[in-house]
């Protein structure tokens, strides 16, 4: 029996349950029988195919069961009577069946006080229509024997409480569920707020969820970053670098406002994390991600509120939106406590995606030659299972990964152990508790004179800006170690049905230790280096992260539905950072910091800051038809200054489902309307608040006082504003379209404004100026085939955004460090902006002058793609070959490839030297001193001064001047071949004995990730540094590596 | 009744709103100060002068010690080679040129550090006057202090600074540009203030001779003879620098044994094929190039990590003094002067025959070797030659100054 939609049925469910009597009616299997047992199967409508994993439960019970590989399930101990079971399955439409769990013969029961739980006795029971009438006894219970089979009501009545009656019918226990596809997931729960969920149907804001096992199951994702890649609509998450456990940075949306490091903030299991990338002693630009640490395969799902409009109830940092994530957690099984086991191991290459080229760098033998192939291996073991009472889930992962270049490498051991205990249908306890140690060799490379490409891309000549070669580099150690627990208890207690509470504590507990050696035995050309030199950095940060919340929830009428949240958010981190570098050892057999003669730096730094937050929300639906939110958040925070006035952070949303309507064309299964506004904000960096900070400098004077920090005391956060409107269709089960469009605006940015120099001031941060931004996100996923033999759908994600910074008040445009990226007025934050090339100039007598260039600069385009988008296809057949791809792109940006320009500069490129000299000024110092270290080519003689072919060489190079740097600010339009895998389950073909012997499935997997490119970009990668790896630099290539291709092989076993 | 406990409820919950707010309030206000920085606001005692009087002497080590490289190498005394193992910098091999980039980092951190050491020095006598000092002889240290770093910091500016090719002078605290002549006046304004808190005799001598290069760099020969008159003497140890490993000398870390970017030029070997004798001032050694043959010759002045570098010494003064002689035509006075600092070298005596102006270059050259003053004095002299028509000869105020500094056009 279906009751039809889920919502109209909670709708009517919740009602139910004010009234102040329930019935418990129990058919057993026996006469004697109190519980019985209720099984069946669970398949998909249209294929047939069994949905192994499909969640089965006995609604008002603490019953249920996961299905097994046939799709099976059996779930014993059901008290008999009529009973809601309901199945659910992820991209399925929850399906609800309301049966009589009956014994031949005998229906009996209990009767029990809704508000207390206790028996009643003395109640009359009768079945309608019949003789049969009695009376319950001191446990509240009641007996009948000897009926029929069939349908009866049961009639109770009892003074004081509303009369009841109930139908139920006496027939077998079996209860099968043919699911449709759910093909726009809106019966997923999403997170709506800090304490809100509701199903995705109803939502107010655009929800997006990335459910990991879907893609883990198909692919060995090194990072999170990598599992989010393409999947999400606004949101881009992208490598700085190719090295293994590098960094890597979100991109949401517009970009939200014009401060802080503009990324999200990251709660998982709810305990927000330190996400933090940790440079200690460089490398030469790229730190360590502590987001690497986190395992993909402990992830179930990654919810994303993208904006201000949906994380108003997270309050100031959560303009960048908020990534939640949740980690895999048990499930009741039939069997009792027994636990389902899956091991899986991948073994795979991470290679060189694009090689150097000989036409464009003259060492690019030496160049290829640093890069390698490195190995992957990783185990995965994960247990879970569970009871009435306990459920559980265990894993045990170990990821040995190597990059591609030398000695990158990273070893990472992840535990986790999540349990949760239902001692009751009221209280739900679940601890969640991970630890994670993670070691990592990071290379030299990027902007580091020892680095590989550096010294194997910028010279004809490799290894010259190191003395003692190839092995003086391969040899500097880089070991980063790390140890991290992240645990978190919560207890959601429900003593009435119309009021719940929730309490939560979550512990961030992290340790990281950077041990770099510089060996005695090499040389470096510098005396700090070239007798050995050891660099210890440690970093110790503990966050603890708290919550309270409560919900009352209200039903005056059947079309009304009301709840009330409130509740108070707690954080406090602590940071303490101690570095020190000694040098100068004598021999290379002792290399501790103590054998070091020399000592350069020691330093020590400590950080402890709160924040806190009350929020409120009031939900309102009405008839299932209108949703609406309306959010208020008062924060408070130690970083905000003194003089700041108080902040709060108003939202309102609002639903339509115009679907509920009868005129509503039925094809269109779902038809929601929403709209929501919000506003967050992002807080000042720690002591920004204090208008001058002062910090010790050792020297031979000893410990002076120098001009650390000026800061603001009256400095509040910035404030971002964000409209969001969209919709939401399903079109006959086959296809599902989502579109939002957004508008953000910020104010009140906290940025931080460069002093003159002369001042001797160092930067300082105000509130200033106003940026805008826009967006519009389109998502259609389609079931193309679905029939026995075949499944086909796929998904389509288009994302647009551009944002332009309005108002920068009096100060003048915002420079990177390179002088390259801008924030400056009219133009898109981070926007390259700089001289324009105009041409070649001509001395009087016809030679080569050099370049000419405008005086003023000019943009040259956003380093941040204007149009981002992915296809994704899952193609299946017979259930047991299963073909992935994820195909993805970004257009409209730009990117600046430093590591050209400089090899331009040191005579590496054949081109330019030919055109050097072609024009007669190859290692002279003519023409503005471009062509210094450039050697003639051989056999080549120079043009004649004035003639065409000399002008025409003149003006080629002129537009490869090194020194002008809008020549090599590039076109980074690219596609991408991202993820592609290719498995087959031996579900179907595994042999009786061994199926009998506990043996579930055997998957073998194929895959590979970045596996093609096309782009016009000259570089080898094109994604490198598109997010920048330091403050406000972006989209700036500078010698950093590129990322690898990877192919894999998994093995997956489940018993 | 009804309505009484509405209202009981009502103030409750307006109760438990008002003691979350003021708890969260209490809660994010009682955190931990940072061990390893301090609010500036709470540096107002007469105990913590100290403190900050170091750090005005620390900035003004780091700062001295680029600010000397970039200019010898921007003079003929130093010159980058990428054939020198070590030397790697574009950005030094611009400064070498004269082709400098406003943008060019090395000298942005230059830059950067001076703007600090004048901040550093004011801002010490500004907190200064804000306290009565118990320690009469530590209130004296801190005048003294900040206005002999304030006067150094401004004539750093006047002497190395420019805002073109050829037009010296600095900036102050985002204030518009300050010819060069006009900054030393700024400069000697305050190492004259500096006399009224001197301790001894010592610091008397220092000052005069610093107030006496300003006023010789300014032009002013009358006044630079009166204050050098009153400067250091023979015997006097030389007012320096001071470095140790955790501050390390810039010259040994980027032009000397720490890592060689700067080798310096071939014509101070010819020196001391001329004279052995002369490696008592001229302290350089061999190097070879990339390919194990060519021969550069790096300094060794500053041979340690810590070797202090002198800021003046009673040789220069004595050289300003013999300088100002000649102009005056009391060439025998003059030629007296530097035959005493050749004697403190060991060096045979000049004959009054063999003595010019052109010799008391080279005289200041090879005395003071390395300590910034062979760029003022190419100026000075007219021996800018060295260098393509249109080079910087001067360190440019920089872009990052031009950008923030409204006052500049």
């Amino acid at each position: 029996m279906d009751f039809g939609r889920s919502a109209n049925h909670a709708a009517r469910a919740r009602h139910l349950r004010t009234t102040t009597l329930i019935l418990l009616t129990c058919l057993a299997n026996t006469a004697f029988s109190q519980t019985a047992s209720v099984g069946g199967i669970v398949m998909d409508r249209r294929t047939g195919q069994p949905l192994a994993g499909a969640n089965i439960v006995v609604v008002g019970t603490r019953l249920g069961a996961a299905a097994d590989e046939f799709g099976r399930y059996l779930i014993t101990g059901v008290p008999t009577g009529a009973r809601t079971v309901r199945a659910s399955y992820l991209g399925y439409r929850t399906k609800t069946t309301r049966t009589q769990i009956k014994a031949i013969g005998a229906l009996s029961g209990k009767i029990v006080d809704n508000v207390t739980g206790k028996p009643i006795s003395g109640i009359q029971v009768s079945i309608k229509g019949t003789e049969f009438t009695t009376t319950t006894d001191d446990t509240g219970g009641y007996d009948f024997r000897d009926l029929e089979s069939g349908s009866y009501v049961i009639q109770i009545k009892k003074n004081g409480y509303q009369p009841l009656e109930s139908m139920v019918s006496v027939k077998a226990n079996e209860v099968k569920f043919f699911l449709k596809e759910d093909i726009i997931r809106g019966e997923e729960i999403v997170v709506t707020g800090i304490a809100s969920r509701t199903a995705k149907s109803v939502a107010e804001v655009a929800a997006s969820r990335v459910h990991a096992p879907a893609f883990t199951e198909k692919l060995s994702y090194s990072t999170t970053s990598q599992l989010l890649n393409g999947k999400l609509a606004g949101v881009q998450v992208r490598q700085s670098s190719g090295n293994v456990g590098g960094g890597f940075r979100f991109d949401m949306r517009s970009g939200g406002g014009l401060n802080g490091n503009e990324q999200p903030i990251i709660y998982v299991d709810g305990v927000r994390i330190d996400n933090a990338e940790i440079f200690g002693f460089e490398v030469g630009g790229q730190g360590v991600n502590l987001l690497a640490e986190l395992n993909p395969e402990e992830i179930e799902n990654i919810e994303v509120l993208k904006g201000p409009a949906g994380a108003v109830s997270y309050g100031t940092d959560g303009s960048n939106g908020v990534v939640l994530v949740t980690t895999r957690r048990g499930a009741y099984s039939a069997d009792g406590a027994k636990a389902r086991f899956n091991y899986k191991i991948t073994n795979g290459w991470n290679t060189q995606a694009s090689d150097y080229s000989p036409g464009e760098l003259l060492s690019a033998a030496d160049a290829n030659s640093v890069l390698r192939t490195g190995s992957v291996l990783q185990n995965t073991l994960n247990a879970s299972g569970g009871s009435e009472s306990v459920r559980y889930f265990a894993a045990l992962d170990s990821r040995i990964e190597e990059g591609i270049l030398k000695p990158n490498r990273l070893d990472r051991k992840n535990l986790r152990a999540n349990i949760d205990f239902l001692p009751n249908d009221r209280l739900v306890v679940s601890a969640s508790t991970s630890f994670t140690l993670s070691k990592m060799q990071r290379p030299s490379n990027d902007n580091n004179v020892f680095g590989y490409l550096i010294n194997t891309t910028i010279s004809p000549t490799s290894y010259e800006f190191v003395g003692g070669g190839r092995s003086a580099i391969e040899n500097i150690d880089d070991d980063n170690e790390s140890n991290r627990f992240v645990g978190s208890l919560r207890a959601e207690y429900q003593p009435t049905d119309f009021f719940s509470t929730r309490v939560s504590l979550g512990l961030d507990d992290h340790d990281f230790e950077q041990e770099q050696l510089y060996p005695v035995t090499e040389t470096y050309n510098e005396a700090t280096f070239d007798a050995g030199l050891r660099n210890h950095f440690s970093r110790k940060s503990r966050a603890v992260t708290a919550g309270f919340d409560g919900r009352l929830s209200i039903s005056p009428n059947r079309d009304l539905n009301v709840s009330l949240v409130g509740g108070v958010q707690l954080f406090d981190r602590q940071l303490e950072t101690f570095s020190t570098q000694r040098y100068d050892f004598l021999t290379p057999l002792i290399t501790t910091l103590k054998a070091g003669s020399q000592q350069s730096t020691i330093d020590q730094t400590s950080l402890h800051e709160r924040q806190a937050g009350v929020f409120s929300e009031a939900n309102v639906a009405i008839a299932n038809r209108y949703f609406l939110s309306l959010k208020l958040r008062r924060d408070f925070a130690s970083r905000i200054g003194r003089d700041a006035a108080s902040i709060y952070y108003p939202g309102a949303s609002l639903a339509w489902r115009l679907d509920s309507f009868r005129w509503f064309p039925g094809l269109l299964r779902l038809f929601k309307l929403r709209a929501a506004y919000g506003e967050t904000g992002i807080l000042p960096s720690s002591l920004d608040a204090i208008d001058l900070v002062f910090r010790p400098e050792s020297g031979a004077y000893g410990a002076g006082g120098i001009a650390a920090r000026a800061g603001n005391s009256k400095l509040k956060p910035e404030r971002v504003r964000e409209l969001e409107l969209g919709l939401d269709a399903e079109l006959g089960g086959r296809l599902a379209a989502e579109l939002t469009y957004y508008k953000q605006k910020a104010n009140d940015s906290i940025f931080e404004i460069p002093r003159a120099p002369s001042t001797g001031l160092p930067s300082a941060p105000i509130n200033v100026g106003e940026i805008e931004g826009s967006g519009l996100e389109t998502l259609v996923h389609a079931s193309i085939l679905r029939t026995k033999a075949i499944d086909v759908s796929m998904s389509f994600i288009n994302s647009w955004q551009r944002n332009e910074v309005r108002d920068i008040g009096s100060v003048q445009p915002i420079f990177d460090s390179f002088s390259l990226n801008v924030i400056k007025e009219g133009l898109a934050k981070h926007e390259f902006y700089t001289e324009p090339f105009l041409g070649a100039l001509f001395n009087d007598d016809g030679t080569y002058y050099g370049p000419d260039y405008g005086d003023a600069p000019l943009a040259h385009g956003n380093p941040l793609p204007s149009y981002t988008g992915s296809w994704t296809l899952n193609f299946q057949l017979f259930g047991s070959l299963r073909l992935y791809a994820l195909v993805d792109w970004a257009t409209g940006h730009k990117i600046w490839n430093g590591s050209r320009s400089q090899s331009y500069l040191a005579g590496n490129n054949p081109a330019y030297n030919l055109l050097a000299t072609q024009l007669g000024i190859a290692g002279t110092f003519e023409a503005d001193g471009v062509a210094w270290d450039v050697e003639p080519v051989a056999g080549v003689d120079p043009f004649t001064p004035g003639t065409r072919e000399y002008v025409e060489a003149g003006e080629a190079f002129a537009r490869m001047d090194p020194f002008v740097d809008s020549n090599f600010i590039e076109d980074a339009d690219f596609i991408k071949l991202r993820e592609l895998s290719l498995g087959y389950s031996l579900k179907g073909i595994l042999p009786q004995t061994w199926k009998r012997s506990g043996l579930r499935d055997i998957t073998l997997t194929l895959s590979g990730q970045n596996l093609f490119t096309s782009t016009k970009y000259s570089g080898p990668e094109v994604e490198v540094n598109w997010s920048g790896a330091r403050d406000l630099e972006r989209g700036q290539d500078y010698f950093t590596l590129q990322i690898p291709r990877t192919y894999s092989v998994t093995l997956n076993v489940a018993f | 009744m009804k309505n009484t406990h509405r209202m009981l409820c009502r103030l409750l919950l307006a109760l438990l709103l008002m003691g979350m707010v003021s708890a969260c309030n209490d809660f994010v206000n009682d955190v931990d100060p940072p061990v390893d920085q301090i609010d500036g606001n709470r540096l107002t005692q007469e105990s913590q002068m100290p403190f900050l009087m170091a750090g005005v002497q620390q900035r003004f080590a780091t700062t001295y010690g680029q600010t000397i490289v970039l200019a010898d190498a921007l003079s003929d005394a130093l010159f980058f080679d990428s054939e020198v193992p070590g030397a790697v910098l574009r950005s030094f091999e611009d400064i070498d040129f004269g082709e400098i980039e406003l943008d060019n980092s090395s000298v942005e951190a230059q830059f950067v550090d001076l703007g600090e050491l004048r901040f550093l020095a004011d801002d010490l006598l500004r907190r200064a006057q804000e306290i009565t000092f118990d320690d009469a002889d530590l209130e004296r240290q801190v005048f003294f202090v900040g206005n002999l770093y304030g006067g150094i910091a401004r004539y750093l500016y006047a002497t190395y600074t420019g805002l073109d090719e050829t037009t010296g002078g600095g900036v102050l605290d985002g204030g518009p540009f300050v010819p060069a002549r006009e900054m030393y006046r700024l400069a000697i304004e305050r190492l004259q203030s500096a006399l009224v808190y001197i301790s001894d005799g010592y610091d008397e001598s220092v000052l005069n001779s610093i107030i006496a290069r300003c006023q010789l760099f300014s032009g002013n020969q009358a006044e630079a003879a009166a204050f050098a008159g009153r400067g250091l003497m023979a015997g006097d140890p030389p007012f320096q620098a001071k470095y140790n490993s955790e501050s390390a000398n810039f010259y040994w870390a980027q032009a000397g044994r720490g890592q060689t970017q700067f080798v310096v030029g071939d014509r101070f070997a010819l020196f001391l094929e001329d004279d052995e004798a002369e490696s008592t001032r001229v302290k350089i050694e061999e190097i070879l190039g990339f390919d194990d043959e060519t021969v550069y010759w790096r300094q060794k002045r500053y041979a340690g990590i810590d070797a202090p570098i002198p800021f003046i010494s009673w040789q220069e003064n004595e050289l300003m003094l013999a300088e100002l002689d000649l102009r005056a035509n009391r060439v025998q006075e003059a030629l007296d002067r530097v035959n005493a600092v050749r004697a403190f070298y060991q060096l045979s005596q000049l004959q009054g025959f063999e003595f010019d102006l052109d010799v008391l270059v080279d005289e200041r050259e090879k005395t003071l070797f390395l300590q910034g003053l062979r760029l003022p004095d190419q100026r000075r002299f007219d021996l800018f030659d060295h260098l393509e028509e249109g080079a910087w000869q001067y360190l440019p105020i920089t872009e990052s100054e031009r950008n923030n500094n409204p006052n500049l056009d």
